[in-house]
């Protein structure tokens, strides 16, 4: 099927910036809200190799889940260092496959 | 996740941002050369900044800050004069490089305008658009892709959308994407609406692989059924930092563009060449063919029911920037870890005075070639050519009969519909220096 061509303006979501931004961002308390206070309580301060800053100093540190760990992706800035962080809560072994 | 700080810093893309001023080390689209040709001024807006850019006498390009600097009326509309731009209101003449070079109303021999300077970038023209340059001199060369400069049709889809550009980018370096959105998603709409959805998109991804490159990040797959040897994996295709995606299969050469006008609205450009190998000849373009996507219906809703529509629902409905402090992202995500890294790196780099180092040329070149897979999921050129077009933006194009004709005259010419000629030698793909 060839759809017919319209010309800019004719559809609904044409925008001509600047418009007013939508309020999407969400305000309030949400069921996410425990793991942003983790996510600024875990967040490495230093970097492990030489010790700066991490934040301050211009790095970053990503947070992703993987199973039942939080890691954070850190680059330091300072030193070049990269690699993951993660916060240990249990020793675990072995997982069994169940 | 990630803090609401960094959330702000990799987003807001101003003037004297960090990511800002990241960010104006770079060409960025912002016209087609045919608006132009048809009215010598347009109003642009880029990176939260106002400009009328402008085409002279002699065929350059200029672009100069929007406000004159004498009483802040708009240069859009001003009159395009030999010299420069001179402004409609008071008739203040500003060069390409933004000297004043007249006050009119002032006496003779008045040296006022000599402390007058406008802000002015540079605009060069390529593939059929218009690219402006707003950071500090010396810029960088314009990369001339090979997308942009290789025979071939070309044609191109845009439309604005409300949200900021880096949640756009991330979903280049999210592989998982393709087989959720463009085939569950696309697979369920088929089913409760009567069309059969490209299946190619439908295949599980295995594995997915992420190489850190001189233009960006260069994206790998391999789908059930394929191996590493296939091209999905073993050439795989890049996000061209800062803005943009390049992508195709089955003899469409695509570059995807997300040009950030401001914190919360985003120019996106799919700029497909259709050349197909079997085919010499193309058919005679002044200009690309350009048009703008729909992307809401008339209620309102979501087009969803073609692969760029798809992906629009996504990045619309993430929020005008979308909230990274209320994310989940896990391992499949990897891809969006890296590119975040990537953007800070290169952020500290120009904080520190230098030079960003990806993406980012001095050096003249006719073409610069990317890896990306001709063999794209293991599926025949001219069925994932043809799905393309009509399951995908180029529907609504008003050359979409002459783009079917061009994929199914190459696959002719290959011998692929007929089974009369020798099967295409792959080998006439191969560029050199690629």
């Amino acid at each position: 099927m060839k759809l017919k061509p319209l010309s800019a303006g004719d559809y609904p979501n044409h925008v001509e910036p600047p418009v007013p931004v939508r309020g999407r961002r969400l305000s309030g308390t949400h069921w996410w809200d425990p793991d942003r206070i983790r996510h600024l309580d875990d967040l490495p301060s230093f970097c492990p190799r030489c010790g700066e800053a991490v934040a301050e100093t211009g790095g970053i540190s990503v947070e992703y889940w993987e199973a039942d760990q939080r890691v954070y992706h850190t680059w330091c800035h300072a030193c070049g260092w990269v690699g993951d962080i993660i916060k240990v809560d249990r020793m675990i072994g072995h997982e069994s496959e169940d | 996740m990630l803090s609401k700080e960094k959330n702000e810093a990799l987003t807001r893309v101003g003037p004297g941002t960090p990511m800002g001023d990241l960010l104006r080390r770079y060409w960025y689209p912002v016209a087609f050369v045919k608006d132009l040709d048809e009215w010598p001024i347009k109003k642009v807006r880029l990176l939260g900044e106002d400009f009328a850019l402008w085409k002279t006498p002699q065929g350059g390009y200029g672009i100069i800050q929007e406000r004159c600097p004498h009483r802040n009326a708009s240069l859009v509309y001003g009159v395009v004069e030999e010299q420069g731009l001179r402004c409609g209101y008071h008739g203040w003449l500003y060069n390409c490089a933004g000297a004043c070079l007249d006050q009119p109303a002032e006496p003779e021999n008045s040296v006022f305008k000599d402390r007058i300077k406008a802000f002015a970038g540079k605009a060069e023209k390529l593939g059929g658009l218009i690219w402006a340059y707003i950071g500090p001199d010396p810029p960088p060369e314009l990369p001339r892709y090979d997308v942009f400069v290789d025979p071939g049709f070309k044609d191109c889809s845009y439309t604005t959308l409300p949200c900021n550009w880096l949640q756009i980018m991330e979903n280049s370096v999210d592989p998982h994407h393709v087989e959720w959105l463009h085939g569950n998603y696309f697979k369920f709409l088929g089913e409760q609406r009567g069309f059969v959805a490209p299946s190619s998109f439908q295949k599980k991804h295995v594995k997915i692989g992420f190489d850190a490159i001189e233009w960006g990040i260069l994206k790998r797959r391999v789908l059930e059924g394929n191996s590493e040897q296939m091209e999905d994996w073993a050439v795989g295709h890049p996000l061209v930092f800062p803005f943009s995606m390049r992508v195709g299969g089955g003899g469409i050469e695509q570059m995807q563009m997300r040009v950030p006008i401001d914190d919360t609205h985003s120019w996106v450009l799919f700029y497909a060449s259709h050349q197909p190998p079997g085919l010499n000849e193309f058919p005679d373009q002044i200009y690309p063919e350009s048009y703008e996507l729909p992307w809401l219906d008339e209620n309102g809703n979501h087009i969803v029911d073609y692969v760029e529509g798809q992906d629009i629902m996504v990045w619309v409905t993430q929020g005008d920037i979308t909230d990274r402090t209320a994310e989940h992202i896990g391992k499949s995500d990897i891809g969006v870890v890296m590119i975040r890294r990537m953007f800070r790196e290169q952020m500290a780099l120009v904080e520190a005075g230098q030079d960003p180092t990806v993406a980012f040329t001095r050096e003249k070149s006719d073409r610069i070639p990317l890896p990306c897979e001709k063999d794209k999921f293991g599926t025949s050129w001219l069925e994932f050519a043809l799905a393309w077009a009509s399951q995908g933006s180029t529907r609504y194009s008003p050359s979409l009969d002459m783009i079917k004709k061009i994929h199914i005259d190459a696959a002719a010419a290959r011998g692929e519909l007929t089974g009369q000629k020798e099967p295409f030698d792959k080998k006439q793909l191969e560029v050199p220096g690629q």
